[in-house]
């Protein structure tokens, strides 16, 4: 039986069980720092305040960009593993431990360049319902993927997924940006295959990511469960890019 | 007390609730008290009605909230589940706690318990319907029995009785894990998601077919012909006609296969249950039964991109047929077993059958069919 390893109250929505798991990490001169910080923080200048937000989502967009390690099995895909206890690389941990701060400014601004973009190339008059399209989908579906893991048992949080699978899209971004620079060229019907296979690029570095953080929280036997509709939801993602 | 535990067990995690009729996490090491509680309870239920068998939280807080009715939603579930802990063990006979032959007419009885007290009950209910926690049961499945659930459906779609009862189960059992919803839920998704693509790359065929002059010049414009392709671009040469996508292909298969998964079967159920009192299948096992019916639809669609006609209408009809085999032959037992007068069931099977043929020809018509 799973045992909620957060501050109790409702399960989906408790950001406090992160933190409690990482202050025990935490040494006692940054306790000390981290009890007067309310204090401190009131005196330095705006901009050290924005960058340090800024700096949290720089190095969680980096590290979701780790390129893949080739010596683990499924090619880094330890989320479908199917053994009780995966055994993660020092990257996939490195992704693990920086993914757990969650934010969700990350995943906002991810969703909104991809919006951005995509309803830049729309048809004249559906550039709204573009964007609107690809944003309620991002969150909706990160919504409904997170649902489903906690559903199965899964012990995650509910922003921390959503942060997890917001940052995952930024791939997906990425790879809008140089589909809408494929366009450019006149490559005539190849331009549909070389699209289809940068998406399929940014696909597995997207879910690569995200089915590691998501497989480690939920029981072995239902780990696929949980991992496919992450699959599912990149998919859809890509399909977007794709047909906008 | 040894109850007080379990009913913490039970009272912390799960609350009361309504769709449940066996207790999920059934403990083998409590069974032997369980056991003794059983038979005392037993001669309590001989001695009241038929009302004890069931949901008996309900009407111990009928009794007692009449004068306090909590606030908010947080404040009412947490009163029903204070509520139900160290009452519901009192009343509650042992059929619901071990699995047992009678565990059917429970489920049965629980349902028609709830209907006899609606006044104080619905609020409850619906309270704990936006509680993500009384849908743990419905998923509470591994990836093998999901695996065994889709097999069963392509290879023993025919055999009577045999979905229900020999691979989902009822009800919640030690071998048999009961209906599910994960399965109905993402294969009617993953169906949206591939009506939504190969109707596009149907209609893409088409268009590329039809403007070409011959049959040579359409397997160029298909690109290499290889599956990766699965969908359709937004724009093709300069020098033909624009292929516009058709968002509504989406849009549409979401309309028409949630409805048939979620809103069919629900009315159903609520016809049978309620208009006809044929108490025979549970909303859960209902949509579990039309979500998986949904499996064989899966290859047909990828399947109806070929461009010919008559493919499609072979392919989609040999589906439909698999999937009707499969609803109704899982239902047509209990519901007429449940008929009374054997008047009323036979007029529900000949709907679903014709729900089903309706299905077939909207997925026809709306995504595979093209005129000329």
């Amino acid at each position: 039986m799973m045992q909620p390893n957060n501050g109790g109250g409702p399960q989906w929505a408790n950001p406090q069980g992160t933190q409690q798991q990482h202050a025990t990490a935490v040494s006692l001169a940054q306790q000390e720092d981290a009890f007067f910080a309310p204090l401190s923080t009131l005196d330095e200048p705006v901009r050290e305040t924005i960058m340090r937000d800024v700096r949290s989502v720089a190095s969680k967009l980096k590290v979701v960009l780790l390129p893949m390690d080739r010596t683990i099995p499924y090619g880094g895909y330890a989320g479908v593993s199917q053994t009780e206890n995966i055994e993660l690389t020092d990257r996939d941990k490195q992704i693990i431990e920086s993914l757990r701060d969650w934010d969700l400014w990350g995943p906002l601004i991810v969703c909104l360049g991809l919006a951005v973009l995509l309803s830049f190339n729309a048809p004249v008059g559906q550039a709204s319902l573009v964007f609107a399209t690809v944003f309620c989908a991002v969150w909706l579906g990160a919504a409904v993927v997170t649902i489903n893991t906690q559903l199965l048992g899964g012990t995650i949080s509910f922003f921390q997924s959503v942060c997890v699978l917001g940052y995952g899209v930024f791939p997906m971004t990425m790879a809008a940006v140089v589909v809408l620079l494929f366009k450019m060229l006149p490559l005539g019907v190849f331009s549909v295959l070389v699209e289809v296979a940068v998406l399929f690029v940014a696909f597995l570095w997207s879910t690569r990511a995200s089915s590691v953080f998501i497989g480690q929280y939920i029981v072995a036997s239902r780990r696929v469960l949980a991992v496919f509709p992450v699959l599912f939801f990149y998919t859809f993602l890509a399909w977007l890019v794709l047909l906008f | 007390m040894m109850n007080s535990s379990t009913n913490d067990n039970i009272g912390d995690d799960f609350g009361a609730n309504p769709f449940r009729s066996v207790d999920v996490f059934y403990d083998e090491s409590d069974a032997q008290n369980q056991h003794q509680q059983s038979q005392q309870q037993q001669q309590q239920q001989q001695q009241q009605p038929t009302n004890s068998f069931s949901y008996p939280m309900m009407t111990t807080n009928n009794n007692s909230n009449n004068g306090m009715m909590p606030s908010g939603p947080m404040d009412n579930m947490n009163m029903n589940m204070n509520m139900a802990s160290p009452l519901q063990f009192q009343q509650q006979p042992a059929g619901l706690m071990a699995p047992s032959p009678q565990l059917q007419p429970m489920a049965q009885q629980q349902q028609q318990q709830q209907q006899q007290q609606p006044t104080t009950s619905w609020w409850g209910n619906i309270l704990m319907c936006l509680n993500l926690d009384s849908y743990k049961m419905y998923f509470d499945i591994d990836a093998d029995d999901i695996v065994t659930r889709i097999r069963a459906v392509i290879l023993h779609f025919y055999k009577p009785e045999h979905f229900r009862n020999n691979v989902v189960g009822p009800v919640k059992t030690a071998e048999l894990k009961g209906p599910d919803l994960y399965g109905p839920f993402w294969i009617t998704m993953t169906l949206i998601f591939i009506l939504g693509v190969t109707a596009n790359f149907h209609a893409f065929i088409h268009h590329t077919t039809s403007i070409h002059t011959g049959g040579s010049s359409s397997s160029n414009s298909n690109g290499g012909g290889n599956t990766t392709t699965t969908t359709t671009p937004s724009t093709t040469t300069a020098a033909e006609d624009e292929f516009d996508y058709d968002i509504n292909h989406l849009l549409n298969a979401a309309y028409i296969c949630c409805g048939f998964v979620f809103v069919l079967p629900t009315t159903l159920w609520i016809t049978t249950q309620c208009c006809m009192s044929m108490k025979a299948l549970t909303l859960a096992e209902w949509v579990c039964l039309y979500g998986y019916s949904l499996v064989p639809f899966l290859p047909v669609a990828v399947l109806c991109i070929i461009p010919f006609a008559i493919v499609s209408w072979v392919l989609l009809a040999v589906a439909t047929a698999v999937s009707v085999l499969l609803v109704v032959r899982n239902v047509a037992h209990p519901l007429l077993a449940n008929d009374v007068g054997q008047a009323k069931a036979p007029p529900v099977i000949l709907i679903i059958l014709g729900a089903h043929v309706v299905f077939f020809l909207f997925l026809k018509f709306a995504f595979f069919h093209h005129s000329g």
